[in-house]
């Protein structure tokens, strides 16, 4: 493994940027914060830390041996790590949509997106399971380009720091110019609503550009309140539920269904069955559009605290 | 003694958590919610199950929590988790009794658990439940 690390300093600054919100939390949204919910979401932190100790050495040494392969040799430039950087968070947002639509990954990533709550100990709320899934496999075209693993390690770090402060309600909108290229709390709530008009929409890490591309970004609406969590919420704090549940319900679904449709409930996109007795966000999505024409009225968030002013959206 | 570092590292962090978490606790975060009448209800429910329209609501008197009925004849089961609610379509394996003051439904899922409320008409809500395990 690399033995620089740049979440593990900046750990003590996750910490007090948590401290800070919960005292803006405390004058303002006691409801953003919920004990239990805290406790779950930095315990998914700490054993993330601890599954990815245990298994991260084993994809960082494949990597290395893949490395041995590589096209070009890319060197250690001030420029080889912007562009390592972007094209590490294009590879990052792949990795994260087919966490969202393909019910093997999602296992692993639902761990994220568990909690009713939208704040900064959200954004450590990762999973443990990660090593299951074959995420790794998205790094590779960047490794066999020459990208050294080092390289790729350190960007993916600052890629996952960036990600923490945009998991808050405290600030609204960020300049025009940012919203437009940048990922934000705005575009970021959408990704963790369940609301049916957001159900698997904005995936980026840091450039919001990739859903624009893409066609999968949607633009966090005014007036419409925003509910947080999974389509099924877990009504849980239980921990150990909390991590493997997804993976349960998986197990579960192929041991009860038709040999035909077994591979399906591990392919597929989760909600999927073969019966139709669930729904997948995109049916969702689809009812929802039948019985409304979206234009649902409630309060909105972050009201209380518009970092960026009368900034408007981009 | 030579504690590792990584260890170490890791019970830092664990009494960071923890502290963060009392700290929550000690300030109060996190409200119980209340459904303090039918239309609050009604959202509540097309939070858990997007686009559920209720025809019968039992509000707990409290309004800790509340079941339901949809004109599919689907009974929804409403309770707080944290400060949000946490909803479940009852199944044919829900279990319902009365005691002398609450009406105890069993959703039979071990994680989701049973809820007690309080309702008016608790009797109608033991037959429409009834009638779901048929």
């Amino acid at each position: 493994m690399p033995d620089f690390s740049p979440t593990e300093y900046a750990v003590p600054g996750f910490v007090a940027l948590v401290l800070i919100e919960m005292v803006w939390a405390w004058r303002k949204r006691p409801d953003a914060y919920e004990p239990r919910d805290t406790l779950t979401s930095l315990a998914f932190g700490l054993g993330s830390t601890v599954s990815g100790l245990l298994f991260g050495g084993f994809f960082f040494a494949l990597f290395l041996w893949l490395w041995e392969f590589r096209l070009f040799d890319v060197p250690w430039t001030w420029w080889a790590f912007a562009l390592c950087f972007v094209l590490d968070d294009l590879k990052y947002y792949w990795v994260h949509r087919f966490g969202h639509r393909v019910r093997w990954f999602w296992a692993s990533h639902v761990n994220h997106h568990s909690s009713q709550h939208y704040n900064l100990s959200t954004a450590l709320r990762q999973t443990w399971t990660g090593f299951l899934t074959l995420g790794f496999a998205f790094a590779l075209p960047l490794v066999l380009i020459g990208f050294h693993p080092v390289m790729i390690a350190i960007c993916g770090g600052f890629n996952l720091i960036y990600q923490f402060w945009i998991h808050t309600e405290a600030i609204d909108r960020m300049p025009r110019w940012f919203e437009a290229v940048m990922n934000t709390p705005s575009h970021h709530r959408v990704h963790h609503a369940t609301n049916p008009r957001y159900l698997d929409r904005n995936y980026a890490g840091v450039f919001i550009v990739w859903d624009k591309m893409f066609g999968t970004f949607e633009p966090e609406v005014k007036d419409e309140k925003i509910r947080y969590g999974i389509v099924k919420q877990l009504g849980s704090f239980n921990l150990l539920w909390a991590v493997f549940h997804e993976w349960i319900g998986i197990a579960q679904d192929m041991w009860r269904s038709p040999w035909k449709h077994k591979l399906s409930y591990l392919l597929r996109e989760p909600g999927w069955t073969h019966d139709g007795s669930r729904q997948t966000s995109d049916q969702i999505r689809a009812a929802w559009l039948e019985r409304t024409s979206g234009s649902t009225v409630d309060k909105p968030v972050a009201d209380e605290n518009p970092i960026a002013g009368e900034a408007e959206p981009a | 003694m030579d504690v590792p570092p990584a260890l170490l590292q890791f019970l830092g962090s664990l009494v960071a958590i923890l502290a963060l978490s009392g700290l929550a606790y000690w300030l109060k975060l996190g409200p119980a919610p209340r459904l303090t009448d039918e239309a609050a209800a009604r959202r509540a429910a097309d939070d858990a199950v997007s686009g559920y329209e209720p025809v019968a609501i039992g509000l707990d008197r409290d309004g800790r929590a509340a079941v339901m009925r949809d004109a599919a004849g689907r009974i929804l089961l409403l309770r707080p988790h944290g400060v949000h609610f946490a909803g479940r379509i009852l199944t044919a394996a829900a279990r319902v009794h009365r005691t002398d003051t609450e009406l105890v439904i069993d959703t039979a899922e071990k994680r989701y658990g049973s809820v007690r409320l309080v309702l008016d008409d608790p009797a109608a809500w033991v037959r429409a439940i009834e009638a779901i395990q048929r």
